[in-house]
């Protein structure tokens, strides 16, 4: 009966949980395209991106993101602008292809070097 | 005068390194180590305290001190002055190294091979590090010629008849504008070069020709001792860069706090794979590669912020300094690598895993996250520098790619984190697992389910909330099992428990910090938000249940800087909270403007205003605001992080006869 319980508890419980997540968050925070594009770009006098910086370029750089996302440009059209300008340095996310693939290759090849490794460790006898 | 002191202490320093090397190296036994490596503490020492009186006695014909001091600049700057700069830093670096290396040679009670050329190896480190101060980062160099207010002749003979510039540009602006720049790099030091410890016993241990364990358990409280400042230097490097920096944020993933995390995560992992091997025999050759690997990890960080590899706030100048601690790096490398494939037959062969399921098990996936974590940072920030030197190619990785990658490896962490613990070691049964882990995650789902009921459900913060919850609810739930376990009234059986198995509790704090710390951080970003505007005097920004209004802007002067700012009236819910005051400061009239934030800070969640644009004529101001839900959790998860490891570190295990241990079923 207990068992039973506590099943039913942990079953209702993970039911809200996952309804929840489902459903996504409310709009109480806005996604805000602005903000994620210029995560996405690098100011030219620093290190960090310009959502990042409070350097001069990058206001402006906010700014000519914020002027796109309103004229209804896509995502990769807008983050294709600023490469045309300063080139794939300029991408804060390097793309998942040419010369970065790897770079996005590397941590799942140490996962996958790393369960090899254990796997081997169990079944080798001392 | 304290040109030729200071020169004097690091070539006294010097010439000691060379004989800790040496006769560690061939037969030398407690008293032949003596004097050298009196002379490594002493000369540094000398070293040190003469950079400090030559920045408290204005002696600008110094050469540092007439490129990195001003008369105005307040004592407490002018003291930290000594490690703002390049070849301060180093000297700090040597200090620190000569200090752990005095208490090596004195706390050691068996005083055997192993210390012996653990000894010798914290010689050649040392070595280096003076070599590189007695030649090309010489802070005691002479100026000889000065033009326009700086000075452009130096030279190393401190014999040289000197010219002495009236008055210096100060310290960089960014660095005399907060007092967290005092404290940062000493403790991230400490953190830095205390695994500079256990990796001379490991690399000892291989000469030596041992295989024991014994390198472990004689490094272990310096191991600790190492983690604990390295983590409590990190956290207060974030707060430095929230508190001073003016971006609105505490960590970009710069190459430069990279290289801070990289040592850690590397640290980290041996910290607990140490564990696995003091108690169960096994990961032996693992964890000398991993003292290795963290080391060096330390080196190239070293190489990362000292460099101008990359341009930050920490690189301070193009020099030969960079070049020269790759060199050590790539040597020290090969040399400790090297040994550890020749020597490491000889340790002996782990006993085998019985099951996968069980504390080792966990402690293996804990390593295998750890160390992949460290593998992608490392990747990520040598990235775009590998492959500009091979292709020529430009690229850039940003926080996107390390997000990407912290998020998932740190959700699994953290439910490591919270069933590891209670697993028992060997083979872990069902029932038992079950009976430990049950009602603490029903807390968790419970604590999820009022999350997304109460309107939170961002995915990241309800996985989170339920991770942390998951991971407070299984320790709490053990420690009290076990206190209510002892015949003792409730306090005294606490403390007997926590003193019994200090090292296990002091993780447990640790795990809670972490806990704490993951719930702050991801709140603060997911829920965090931005607005931005120009202000006229009396208009009002809205952010969030928040309004802050330009009351008017000043103009005040302090010794060597005048600020501009502007004061903003916070209100919440329309109730006068705070006044907060950013302003853009510039000091002795030259470098760059500094622009410092005002930060309403609540446990709730803080308001941070920085000025992005400041008209004097009109008042009107530019701003960036940002409001940013329970980020103060954040920072206290930090600290009960660092004090987990102190706990740890100073806590000594009361032996079994005090505190007999109590079967719980």
């Amino acid at each position: 009966m207990k068992r039973m319980m506590s099943l039913a508890v942990t079953a209702i419980l993970a039911t809200i949980v996952v309804v929840g997540l489902v459903q996504g968050p409310p709009s109480t925070v806005p996604y805000d395209r602005v903000l994620e594009l210029a995560g996405q770009v690098r100011c030219p006098q620093c290190q960090v991106s310009v959502a990042d910086s409070n350097a001069a370029v990058a206001q402006t750089m906010r700014v000519i993101i914020a002027e796109q996302v309103e004229a209804g440009r896509s995502d990769d059209e807008i983050l294709e602008y600023f490469v045309d300008r300063y080139g794939e340095w300029v991408l804060t996310k390097p793309r998942r292809s040419g010369s970065t693939l790897l770079l996005w290759l590397l941590p799942l090849v140490g996962i996958g070097a790393g369960l090899w490794a254990i796997v081997r460790l169990r079944r080798v006898p001392s | 005068m304290s040109a030729f002191f200071g020169f004097s202490g690091i070539l006294l320093a010097l010439i000691s390194s060379g004989a800790i090397a040496l006769r560690g190296f061939l037969k030398a036994d407690k008293a032949g180590l003596r004097l050298p490596v009196l002379g490594l503490l002493i000369g540094s020492i000398v070293a040190m305290g003469a950079l400090e009186l030559a920045l408290l006695t204005n002696d600008f014909s110094v050469s540092y001190v007439a490129a990195h001091h001003a008369r105005s600049t307040p004592l407490i700057y002018a003291i930290a002055t000594a490690w703002a700069a390049l070849e301060g830093s180093i000297v700090l670096w040597g200090l620190v190294l000569a200090v752990f290396t005095f208490a090596m040679y004195r706390r050691d009670r068996l005083n055997d091979t192993v210390w012996r050329f653990a000894l010798a190896t914290m010689g050649v480190i040392s070595l280096f590090f003076f070599g590189m101060m007695a030649t090309i980062a010489n802070p005691f160099e002479v100026c000889t010629a000065v033009f326009e207010g700086r000075c452009i002749e130096t030279t190393a003979n401190v014999f040289a008849s000197s010219v002495a510039l009236l008055d210096g540009p100060g310290p960089n602006p960014l660095l005399q504008n907060h007092i967290l720049m005092a404290v940062h790099p000493p403790v991230l030091y400490l953190g830095y070069v205390g695994f500079a410890v256990p990796f001379a016993y490991a690399i000892g241990t291989l000469m030596a020709g041992g295989n024991g364990t014994a390198w472990l358990e004689r490094t272990r409280r310096w191991t600790l001792a190492a983690w604990t400042f390295l983590t409590l230097g990190i956290v207060l490097g974030a707060l430095w860069s929230y508190a001073v920096l003016n971006w609105g944020g505490y960590w970009a993933w710069d190459p430069v706090e990279n290289a801070s995390f990289l040592p850690w995560l590397a640290g980290t992992a041996f910290l607990h794979s140490s564990v696995v091997e003091r108690k169960r025999g096994m990961l032996r050759t693992w964890n000398v590669a991993l003292v290795i690997a963290t080391f060096e990890l330390t080196i190239l960080g070293t190489f990362l912020t000292r460099s101008g590899v990359v341009a930050s706030v920490h690189s301070f100048t193009q020099s030969a300094v960079g070049p020269a601690i790759l060199m050590f790096l790539i040597g020290s490398s090969l040399a400790a690598f090297g040994l550890f494939a020749a020597r490491s037959h000889l340790i002996v062969q782990s006993p085998r895993i019985e099951s996968l399921a069980s504390r080792e098990g966990v402690f293996l996936l804990n390593n295998l996250l750890l160390t992949v974590f460290a593998f992608a940072v490392l990747a990520g920030t040598m990235y775009p520098m590998l492959l500009e030197a091979f292709t020529g190619d430009q690229v850039s990785v940003g926080r996107p790619f390390f997000d990407a990658v912290a998020s998932p490896i740190s959700y699994v962490l953290l439910l490591a984190i919270g069933i590891g613990p209670v697993t028992p070691y060997r083979i872990a049964g069902a029932p038992i697992m079950k009976k430990r882990l049950v009602i603490p995650a029903q807390i968790a789902l419970a604590a999820g389910a009022i999350s997304v009921l109460s309107g939170r459900r961002e995915f990241s913060v309800v996985v989170v909330i339920m991770l942390a919850t998951f991971i407070v609810a299984v320790i709490t739930k053990r420690f009290a099992e076990l206190v209510t376990a002892r015949p003792e009234p409730g306090l005294q059986a606490a403390s007997h428990v926590l003193a019994g198995d200090p090292g296990f509790w002091g993780g447990q704090i640790s795990h809670i910090g972490v806990a704490v710390l993951a719930l702050g951080l991801t709140v603060s970003s997911a829920l965090g938000i931005q607005a931005s505007g120009v202000l006229e005097v009396g208009e009002t920004i809205t952010i969030d249940e928040f309004t802050l209004t330009n009351v008017g802007v000043f103009e005040r002067t302090f010794p060597g800087k005048v600020s501009q700012g502007v004061t903003l009236e916070l209100r919440r819910k329309g109730e006068a909270v705070d006044l907060l005051e950013p302003h853009l400061s510039r000091f002795n009239n030259q470098g760059p403007v500094v622009g410092t934030p005002g930060i309403h800070v609540d446990v709730t969640g803080d308001v941070y205003a920085s000025i992005n644009a400041l008209d004097a004529s009109d008042g009107s101001v530019g701003l960036d605001v940002s409001r940013y839900p329970y980020l103060f959790v954040m920072w206290v998860g930090g600290f009960v992080i660092v004090m987990g490891g102190t706990f740890s570190t100073i806590v000594r295990r009361r032996s079994r006869r005090d505190v007999a241990p109590v079967a719980v079923s």
